[in-house]
């Protein structure tokens, strides 16, 4: 019988010496999810059959002595965007299950079965992505494990949910403004998303493709670099990705921080932070040896323009539902995407023209730091179907701005952890963004490997 | 002289169907709450100064290419 809140690499190890079968440890996953999903809200969809085709598999070539890949009989859960073959992609949405079941498999969900992972099902998040709370109108909330009276942030909700409950090991997630680190944040899970580009989002239904990435949330560094490298690779299918390399990261993680330089993002990525949170991060900061700050110029105009441009690409993507089935979107999704239809031009432009302002100038801290930590978000998990919270001294939205900290940074591609800080019993959960240069993930996941096992040691 | 103020809710009203979107009037008034939402993100960019060769319109964004 498998241990609740195993990692995907104990997983593995367990099914390849023979410890325990893919099949039971399927069974165990599919009974977990049965027991306990009504509660969590994670789930939309279970793939059961089809799962225990493959769990048969792994179980018989490792009967024929066949050698297993790396992921062998891991179960793991996916964001209802990406295509599950024989199963309709909600996105979310309700106007979605319209839709004619997916034929073919989305590109990761292909990678990470050639690597042994076994797809369970997939998982509730926010409708069509638009929002950071892990609500959703028609499946209903994704609930927190820590505290199920709290959000699990979003989008990426229920991905989280299922990976913090120890539902599955890890799961994929989609990250436009910030909708795989906030919930990591919220959840206390580590979260990844590389740099936008690195990873193929073919068949996964898009929100605002110049911001759009994927990636996984786990339960340690380790599986995250295992899962980033089953991914990794070019993909005829999404024109965006064209990765410079696909070297594994995997054996690299471990290898300590070395010569990296950090810094702690101040100004924007501190406004408006909670008390609790700015001492958190210290405490971090500290114990890293981190003395220097560094400012992101203008962070608060890099939010504002990728605000516009998430809004007019998601209305623009979403003009024919809003003529056809408007009334068949949640009221709050479907009333941004409105907005966002009708957006000037010249905003969109203008954001665009900013943006390669913006990354120019971030390229330049670069030049004299490696990796920088910020806040992942500013508070801990409001409750369910709370609708602001304190920011700076004023009451502000939670749906659009959970995400406060997480936006300007996927605004320019660059590639982010996010992993838990160290918290005390009975405090909610709350991460820090481990932010690289582009196409630099390896210094990004080895400076949260080591603040996991700084972690993990005090 | 003093800036002023769009009206959203004749802005929705005269765009909408411009774009060929039908707009209920009972959702009329939180569309014109999100553009004005937007309106005032826009703002702290919108009038920036770029040279006319920063131009991404018609790139694919692509992060890590030399400044």
């Amino acid at each position: 019988m498998s241990e609740p809140h195993q990692t995907a690499r104990e997983i593995a190890a367990a099914i390849a010496y023979g410890q325990i079968t893919a099949t039971a440890q399927l069974d165990a996953t599919l009974a977990a999810i049965a027991t306990r999903n009504p509660q969590l809200g994670a789930f939309t969809d279970v793939t059961a059959a089809r799962a225990r085709t493959r769990a048969s598999a792994i179980d018989a070539a490792r009967d024929q002595g066949r050698r297993l890949p790396p992921l062998a009989g891991v179960p793991f859960a996916v964001k209802n965007l990406f295509d599950v073959a024989g199963v309709t992609t909600r996105a979310g949405s309700k106007i979605n299950r319209s839709n004619a079941p997916a034929s073919r498999d989305a590109t990761a969900i292909e990678r990470l079965e050639a690597a042994g992972a076994i797809l369970v099902g997939a998982c509730n998040m926010d409708e069509y992505a638009y929002g950071f709370t892990g609500e959703n109108a028609h499946d209903g909330p994704s609930r927190n494990p820590a505290d199920t009276t709290r959000m699990t942030g979003g989008s990426s909700g229920g991905p989280a949910a299922a990976v913090a409950s120890g539902l599955v090991p890890f799961a994929l997630g989609s990250d436009t403004n910030g909708s795989i680190r906030v919930p990591a944040s919220l959840c206390g899970l580590y979260g990844f998303k590389p740099t936008y580009g690195r990873l193929s989002r073919a068949g996964a239904f898009p929100f605002a493709a110049s911001l759009d990435t994927i990636g996984p949330l786990a339960r340690s560094v380790a599986d995250l670099a295992l899962v980033y490298d089953a991914l990794q690779g070019h993909d005829v299918r999404d024109p965006v990705c064209n990765p410079p390399d696909d070297a594994p990261l995997f054996p690299l993680v471990n290898e300590g921080t070395g010569e990296l330089r950090l810094a702690l993002a101040d100004d924007y990525f501190l406004k408006g932070a909670t008390p609790e949170a700015r001492a958190a991060l210290n405490a971090l900061a500290i114990s890293l040896d981190i003395t220097q700050r560094v400012t992101l110029p203008e962070a608060h105009r890099a939010r504002a323009a990728a605000f516009v441009l998430t809004a007019a690409e998601g209305g623009t993507l979403h003009r024919e539902r809003l003529k056809s089935r408007a009334a068949d979107f949640d009221p709050d999704t479907r009333d941004r995407l409105l907005s966002g239809a009708l957006l000037p031009a010249a905003w969109v432009i203008q954001a665009q023209r900013f943006r390669r302002w913006f990354h120019d100038e971030v390229m330049r801290v670069f030049e004299n730091v490696d990796v920088i930590l910020a806040l992942a978000t500013p508070i801990t998990a409001p409750k369910l179907g709370q609708k602001t919270f304190t920011f700076d001294g004023a009451e502000i939205p939670v749906r659009p701005h959970l995400g406060l900290y997480t936006q300007p940074l996927t605004f320019i591609g660059l590639p982010v952890v996010t992993v838990p800080l160290k918290r005390a019993p009975g405090e909610l959960p709350l991460g820090v963004q481990i932010i690289a240069a582009p196409w630099n993930e390896l210094a990004a996941l080895q400076v949260a490997r080591e603040i996991e096992k700084r972690n993990a040691a005090s | 002289m003093p800036k002023r103020i769009p009206n959203w809710q004749t802005y929705v009203d005269t765009m909408g169907p411009v774009v060929g979107l039908e707009i209920r009037d009972e959702w009329k008034a939180n569309v014109a709450s999100f553009l004005a939402l937007a309106a005032s993100n826009a703002a702290l960019y919108a009038d920036l100064p770029f040279d006319d060769a920063t131009d991404e319109s018609a790139a694919v964004f692509r992060p890590g290419d030399a400044p």
